[in-house]
């Protein structure tokens, strides 16, 4: 029946996992993101020097959710979460013109690892309400996402601090998961 | 303290740095000083201002109000984080004898830090972007650059200083630092003394400042009636008297 032992054990308890790398570049917002989806509430954060890891229940999926700091010399440290990694979620502070460029390197280097061929990838647009941002759209284009090839991805504009945006993103992620 | 705002210019500790990741890159770009690149634009801002000339500015005029100490609460540190940045109560009463522009204008013709860190406190893009007379449209930026100030001109791009910005005769902000590199260059070729070799190394990391923030070498403005002349003399650097003439 080609049933997979977690798909088994799944249909048993009723349960699907899902393991989520969240990464992006320092000051994006990740450790809200996952603080907000865990708790519901605004905790103050401190600049991520390690990771921090919940997990998060969300339509009878339960996602596990490793959030690594975005320091420009930890990026190296990324790579040793990519094993087992599911989904990956981009985290993008949309008011920071200055810094997308070096966003997109980064994102765009990262996908080059053998190790996340399979993984689908979720690009959170995030800080959407400090003034004077992009759009999903615009930074559609500035991350050259339609370069991507055999990859899904998908693009959601976040508001961590108000929760806007991040169940869809979760919604997103559970209906691949599906698939 | 190991953590700093690159564009405030000031240190401080890991827990203040998350109150101003708070406010928005807009208001403060935070970075650690260990595990972040310092490239050389970032560098000079930190040299340039520095915990004290910047408190000199922001913390002007705290009307009796006590600042938190390092052992304060976090709220009590966010409120006065706050206060001071984003609200922007404390700075100095503002001087109405000269438009804000000109006052930018000055500052940077005079390498007046604080000056500079007054006037971009309070400025709006178009001040920032104010020209030096009506008949002379240099920008704060064009002077930055020919003056090789690379601290000043790394300052006036995060306020929005107008990359593409062209002079009268059509001159891009990269021109005038790339005659300014040029003259440096020649500077610490003559002579062997170290600040001339820091002052060319400085200028060349304006022009790839300049580069990296998409300023066009040549204007592309159409109809600019002094264009076409000015191709013939692309391959030399035109303007060699340039630093004298800024002031």
């Amino acid at each position: 029946m080609g049933l997979t032992l977690s798909n088994i054990l799944s249909r048993i308890f009723g349960k699907k996992q899902m393991q989520i790398l969240m990464v992006g570049l320092d000051s994006a917002g990740k450790t809200t993101i996952l603080y907000k989806l865990k708790l519901g509430e605004i905790v103050t954060t401190v600049p991520t020097i390690g990771f921090n890891v919940e997990t998060v229940e969300y339509k009878n999926i339960c996602f596990t959710v490793w959030d690594v700091g975005g320091q420009d010399k930890i990026r190296l440290l990324w790579r040793h979460y990519f094993q087992n990694t599911q989904g990956l979620i981009f985290v993008v502070d949309s008011s920071d013109h200055e810094r997308t460029e070096e966003a997109k390197k980064e994102l765009h280097n990262m996908l080059q690892e053998e190790e996340l061929r399979d993984v689908v990838l979720l690009i959170l647009a995030n800080k959407q309400d400090l003034p004077n941002v992009m759009s999903a759209g615009e930074l559609t284009e500035k991350l050259h996402l339609n370069e991507l090839r055999n990859r899904k991805w998908f693009i959601q504009a976040t508001c961590a601090k108000q929760g806007n945006g991040l169940y869809e993103g979760l919604d997103w992620l559970s209906n691949e998961l599906a698939k | 303290p190991s953590w700093a705002s690159l564009n405030l210019g000031v240190l401080m500790c890991i827990e203040c740095s998350g109150i101003h990741r708070n406010l928005g890159s807009h208001i403060s770009k935070v970075r650690s000083l260990d595990l972040d690149e310092w490239p050389a634009g970032h560098l000079s801002v930190m040299l340039a201002i520095g915990n004290a000339l910047a408190n000199s500015v922001w913390e002007n005029r705290t009307q009796g109000r006590i600042k938190p100490s390092p052992n304060s609460a976090r709220e009590e540190k966010e409120r006065w984080i706050r206060a001071k940045y984003e609200n922007k109560e404390f700075l100095p009463p503002p001087n109405n004898t000269m438009p804000l522009g000109q006052q930018l204008v000055d500052a940077v013709c005079s390498s007046n830090i604080k000056g500079i860190v007054l006037v971009l406190a309070q400025a709006s893009v178009e001040e920032v972007n104010s020209t030096v007379a009506p008949r002379d449209l240099r920008t704060p930026l064009h002077l930055a650059c020919a003056m090789g100030n690379l601290a000043v001109a790394q300052l006036l791009i995060w306020h929005n200083a107008n990359v593409a910005a062209v002079d009268q005769d059509g001159r891009t902000c990269l021109a005038y630092a790339r005659a300014a590199a040029s003259v440096a260059a020649a500077k610490s070729q003559s002579g062997n003394a170290v600040s001339a070799e820091i002052s060319a190394a400085t200028s060349r990391a304006l022009v790839e400042l300049l580069l990296s923030n998409g300023c066009p070498e040549m204007s592309c403005v159409p109809g600019s009636g002094t264009l076409p002349r000015r191709r013939g003399s692309q391959q030399m650097p035109p303007f060699e008297k340039l630093p004298s003439s800024v002031i």
